[in-house]
């Protein structure tokens, strides 16, 4: 088993990024999912593709961000494949509130916070995708481009529009 | 966006993201992650595939290879009980010089039966073990209950289309699903919702005869012409190439038997079966138990690249455990593993 003597440092490697990212990561696609199983299951499936691919990757210091657009990548099909989606759509759809952005510094009480959150699930895919990085993970523009594919410009627009979506309640 | 006005909103947004996603508390996967890189095989088709042991045995139904009698020493029957008792194997691929496999070829029925594993060709690494850029197709097997011959079509192409491609991020047929199957006795539609993303020359390529070689493999009715439309245009009429050329399309090494996942009674002797492709014949094999090598030799197929020969070897009784049997080909320039296919198996 020649092959296998070549993966024993890169079990170890994931092994160390997994430590780093995994939990950070599995949240990130739980506010994409809202599915705590389908969120572990797309980010098992990232860390697989990575250990798949490490012999490939150009910068291992670039293996977090591959692991971000696997993510987000993964997230996507999940909700296209098992109609995730369409669950909680209608299980938001049942307690649906306008929600507004008030002008306050207080934090968030949890029914509120639980809202704005459901809140997101209502909008275009993209503008989700774009806030969540944004605003879980403090990416940049370019980073947030990169993981997503887009350019920084369209990055600015999905945020304006999601932003203004949530601010207004017309969110879908 | 007005930073003036809307750093606060933002800030909130922030609050709420950040105090939801600290209620969401993984469990470690990483010994899961580990073992799916390990095996080389993604995390749903193991359990497609042992349902389609467990169902092979639990109907009674021999399953025919898709294309048997061209591959006459393969066995016809995926899981635990090709493996475990060739002597029952096979009666299916009795009629080695037959070019054309059909259905009639089981001895218990004359058509697909409800509830037999459907064939599946997936786009896999050449070494399974690390992905290299080189694909080949791999065939897996997924459970089905579809008895009329488009579902089984539809059913079997849809998992195709949906299988993972070793390290392609965004795989060729990412958000297409089949839109209508029409079997005739001339030849297979399957008309798709979208056309494959290009990936690369090999996988592009690769992802049409994925298609093809999964409906004629259901069908099992030997070469039939498998037309691959998208909104009503023509993407490829996929057909086998002559045999000598399967090289081009199939993955080097194929471990056919056991199937991953697979459950092997421990009174009988463990035969694994496969099919390569490879430089003179040669190829070399690795029993693992637990990351410790228990035996390991060498092997010769019964026909050596360009052709696409079969071989077996017979492990005799293991000991209850798990195990990984690995075959690898060599490369004849550096010794490098140039192709290779990996299962894990239990004995029980």
């Amino acid at each position: 088993m020649a092959a296998v003597d070549q993966r024993r440092g890169v079990d170890l490697a994931i092994g160390d990024l997994y430590a780093a990212h995994a939990r950070g990561l599995v949240r990130l696609a739980w506010l994409l999912l809202h599915d705590e199983q389908d969120a572990e299951e797309v980010v098992q499936d990232a860390f697989v593709a990575l250990h798949r691919r490490w012999g490939r990757l150009d910068d291992p210091a670039a293996a977090a961000a591959y692991l971000r657009r696997s993510v987000v990548n993964g997230a996507r099909s999940a909700l296209r494949r098992r109609g995730v989606r369409e669950r909680y759509a209608a299980a938001l759809a049942a307690e649906r509130v306008v929600v507004a952005l008030s002008p306050s510094d207080t934090v968030v009480a949890a029914e509120q916070r639980d809202q704005l959150v459901g809140a997101l699930t209502r909008l275009p895919q993209r503008q989700r995708e774009v806030l969540v990085l944004r605003y879980y993970l403090d990416l940049s523009e370019a980073e947030i481009a990169d993981a997503l594919g887009i350019s920084p410009g369209s990055v600015k627009t999905h945020a304006h529009r999601g932003l203004a979506a949530l601010r207004s309640g017309q969110e879908r | 966006m007005d930073p003036m006005t809307t750093s606060r909103d933002e800030e909130r947004l922030r609050a709420a993201l950040r105090g939801r996603a600290d209620l969401v508390d993984p469990r470690d996967r990483l010994d899961e992650v580990l073992e799916a890189a390990r095996t080389g095989r993604a995390r749903r088709w193991g359990p497609l595939l042992a349902a389609a042991a467990v169902a092979a045995v639990v109907g009674g139904v021999w399953v025919v290879h898709p294309f048997g009698p061209e591959r006459a020493a393969t066995p016809a029957l995926p899981g635990p009980s090709a493996a475990s008792s060739p002597s029952a194997s096979s009666p299916s691929a009795s009629s080695p010089s037959s070019p054309a496999p059909s259905p009639s070829t089981t001895p218990t029925t004359t058509t697909p039966v409800a509830g037999t594993p459907l064939p599946v060709y997936v786009i896999g690494s050449e070494v399974a073990e690390v992905p290299d850029g080189r694909f080949g197709l791999r065939r897996t097997w997924m459970a089905s209950t579809a008895t009329a011959a488009d579902q089984r079509v539809r059913a079997a192409v849809d998992a195709a289309l949906d299988a993972p491609v070793p390290i392609v991020d965004t795989p060729p047929w990412e958000g297409v699903d089949v839109a209508a199957v029409r079997v005739s006795t001339n030849g297979v539609t399957v008309d798709l919702t979208g056309r494959p993303q290009p990936v690369s020359e090999s996988v592009d390529t690769l992802a049409l005869d994925q298609v093809g070689w999964t409906a004629q493999a259901v069908l099992g009715r030997g070469n039939l012409p498998v037309t691959v439309r998208s909104g009503g245009q023509v993407l490829r009429v996929v057909t086998r190439p002559a045999a000598d050329e399967w090289w081009s399309v199939l993955a080097d090494v194929w471990v056919t038997s056991p199937t991953e996942g697979a459950v092997v009674p421990a009174a009988g002797p463990v035969v694994v079966r496969g099919e390569a492709s490879v430089f003179e014949a040669a190829l070399t094999w690795t029993l693992q138990r637990g990351g410790t090598t228990v035996r390991s030799g060498s092997l010769t197929a019964s026909a050596g690249a360009p052709a696409r020969g079969t071989y077996s070897v017979d492990l005799g009784r293991l000991d209850p455990g798990t195990y990984t049997v690995a075959v690898e080909a060599l490369s004849p320039k550096d010794g490098s593993v140039s192709a290779s296919d990996v299962v894990t198996f239990t004995v029980r």
